[in-house]
């Protein structure tokens, strides 16, 4: 199945084939479980959030518009479903926080994670998420730009200063 | 090319985006700008940083919640009687991703066992001769992965002063910041000991690795020791000190006092 593009799929999904739906999850749940993570910090919340994504993109599956990349669309629903889940509850882990998550988990390289987590908290939230989109997730810029419903020009040049913002803040030049 | 020009033609530059012309162009001035160069260089070191970010796993037990309730809904919208073709294909797979867990589980167990069995009957035999003494040249000559290993062996024997002292040179000495955490944990764990706390309040002032302070400054206010005080407002002062362990000194400031 492997060949098989995202968008044919979901065209399968939407037709009525929701076992297809599995192959999806199977793609994709990784990466958007590691979205909501590193958005926001709260491994729990994450794996309700990741779940809930699938189960919407299943329950508006007639929405499904070919002509848009169905990577911009799970993207798309997931920042809308993050930032619903930010406005009915504090979400923002604490730096202090991180703090605990990190150095539990015995990563090799804490220091460096630590410092590059801390600073990324410090960022806006707008900030934050393209970084996240853009660096972390490896979402393409054309793919970012059709998330916020702009031009790539734009999105790039947003991306530019967001990155600029957290060197400084990663180097403590500010 | 000016510095302001090259802004807009970072990403592009980094990314590979650039036509030989533009390249060159921004190549010349990143050899004759300090400023830009250090800004160049800075930008490269931090998408290291990020490329090096270990992304989490998701759990098996996590995929096959979800592929329970995709049925629920398959079945929800197809209305099919609960017993068809679909849901038993879906309890094969539940059947088989938990035997390949058990399995996977089982294997992973054998091979602990055998692995580091050899090394822990060393260990075992190694901290039963020294349970009374604990000596730190025993733990001298091994891997930071053992010294954890003895450190939490050690943690459930009798607090000695040689004992103290051991996780007193580990704390601040120790290449390994795992092993410096550990140790700082293993004495967080023994804080009834007033030199236990001693040590970790002093440590505050010495170690030079910031995740340490912090996990220090973290601990030292869990046990409400308030001789931290002090300490903790000279870090803020101090121009030198790292930020991220500034922001932890005036948290905990502000929940002591």
């Amino acid at each position: 199945m492997n060949h098989l593009s995202d968008e044919y799929i979901m065209e399968k999904v939407k037709s009525g084939n929701i076992d297809y739906m599995s192959e999806i999850f199977n793609r994709y749940n990784n990466q958007i479980l590691n979205y909501f993570f590193r958005s926001s910090g709260n491994l729990e919340d994450s794996q309700d959030l990741t779940q809930s994504v699938f189960l919407r993109l299943l329950k508006y599956r007639k929405s499904f518009n070919q002509s848009k990349s169905f990577k911009s669309w799970i993207y798309g629903v997931s920042r809308n479903m993050l930032n619903t889940h930010y406005q009915s509850k504090k979400v923002v882990t604490e730096n202090t926080e991180i703090i605990n998550n990190l150095s539990d988990s015995n990563i090799g390289d804490s220091e460096n994670d630590l410092r590059l987590y801390y600073s990324m908290n410090l960022l806006s939230d707008d900030y934050k998420e393209l970084i996240i989109l853009s660096k972390f997730q490896g979402l393409k810029y054309k793919e970012i730009a059709e998330i916020y419903s702009t031009t790539e020009a734009a999105i790039k040049n947003k991306i530019f200063r967001a990155l600029d913002k957290l060197r400084k803040i990663y180097f403590e030049t500010e | 090319m000016k510095c302001s020009d090259i802004n807009n033609h970072l990403l592009d530059y980094l990314d590979n985006n650039l036509n030989s012309q533009e390249r060159i162009d921004f190549e010349s001035h990143i050899k004759n700008c300090d400023n830009c160069s250090t800004k160049l260089m800075q930008f490269k070191e931090l998408h290291n940083e990020i490329s090096k970010a270990a992304p989490i796993e998701s759990s098996e037990f996590f995929k096959t919640g979800f592929f329970i309730k995709l049925n629920k809904e398959k079945n929800r919208s197809t209305r099919k009687p609960i017993m068809d073709f679909s849901f038993k294909s879906l309890l094969k797979v539940a059947a088989s991703i938990l035997l390949f867990i058990g399995g996977t589980v089982f294997g992973l167990i054998i091979q602990n066992k055998v692995g580091v069995n050899s090394k822990l009957t060393l260990l075992e035999q190694e901290v039963f001769k020294l349970k009374q003494q604990v000596h730190l040249t025993a733990l001298e000559e091994k891997t930071p992965s053992e010294k954890i290993l003895a450190i939490e062996y050690l943690n459930s024997s009798e607090t000695n002063q040689e004992l103290l002292n051991t996780f007193n040179f580990l704390l601040n000495n120790d290449e390994s910041i795992n092993v410096r955490l550990e140790a700082a944990q293993a004495l967080y764990k023994l804080s009834d000991n007033q030199k236990a706390r001693d040590i970790l309040l002093k440590s505050l002032n010495v170690n030079q690795k910031p995740i340490v302070q912090i996990k220090l400054i973290n601990y030292l206010t869990e046990i409400e020791e308030r001789r931290i005080i002090e300490p903790l407002k000279d870090l803020i002062q101090n121009d030198n000190t790292n930020r991220m362990v500034k922001d932890y000194a005036q948290n905990s400031l502000q929940t002591l006092i």
